[in-house]
């Protein structure tokens, strides 16, 4: 799954420890999702909609266009 | 457009970290709480355990029945208290740590069950009969590897 986290992180001049804060996630946690290896679960895809201010599809898409 | 330069900041790398093989080093404080509480508990079965083998060791020293089998059964049950306290850990854990220690608890598991049949099926062609320990040490040394991969896969 692609997502735009590093981009809209980096809009906003967090640092992964700090985006991992406002998560209640481990920084590898954040790592891993910016770089494609891992896909979070609802409750984290959620969160990362609520801190960013926007919602799922506008932060994560599918690799197929399923 | 770039990310802060801590991005790549590695944490420090405590005695903690070392006991649940490096991958702690960023937890949250109620998991390194909870990863706190059964490092206790799993140093105090080893410990009541190693005690243990050496006391009953010792026919003359301690040769009631009841003494004996109280001190055979002791480890174990300090052996539940490390695995609920393991449970609890992992129930509460960061979601990424989670499926790094599940997907290595199934490695060790599997392991463990592929060594054991497999093993059951060579004593049939005359390999030496397993004292007991073998298997626990192979699906701890398949958990630690799968630990140690996992977190490679997601670093």
């Amino acid at each position: 799954m692609k997502n735009r986290l590093r981009v809209l992180r980096a809009e906003r001049e967090w640092s992964q420890a700090e985006l991992a804060k406002r998560l209640g996630v481990s920084r590898q946690t954040v790592n891993a999702v910016e770089n494609g290896k891992y896909d979070p679960s609802l409750p984290l895809a959620f969160g990362i909609a609520r801190v960013f201010e926007l919602t799922i599809e506008e932060i994560f898409e599918p690799d197929g266009s399923g | 457009m770039h990310a802060n330069t801590d991005d790549r900041a590695q944490p420090s790398r405590s005695f903690l970290s070392f006991l649940s093989w490096g991958c702690s080093g960023d937890l949250s404080d109620r998991d390194r709480r909870a990863l706190r509480l059964f490092n206790r508990w799993l140093l105090t079965w080893s410990f009541s355990v190693g005690a243990a083998m050496v006391l009953l060791a010792k026919d003359d020293l301690i040769a009631t029945p009841v003494l004996r089998w109280t001190i055979a059964l002791l480890p174990d049950l300090l052996g539940i208290f490390a695995v609920l306290s393991y449970v609890r850990f992992l129930r509460h854990a960061d979601e990424l740590m989670r499926k790094v220690h599940l997907e290595a608890i199934a490695l060790g598991f599997g392991a463990g069950l592929v060594f054991v049949l497999g093993y059951r099926l060579a004593t049939e062609i005359g390999a030496p009969p397993l004292d007991g320990a073998e298997p626990a040490a192979i699906m701890l040394l398949f958990a630690g590897l799968g630990q140690w991969l996992g977190m490679r896969r997601y670093r």
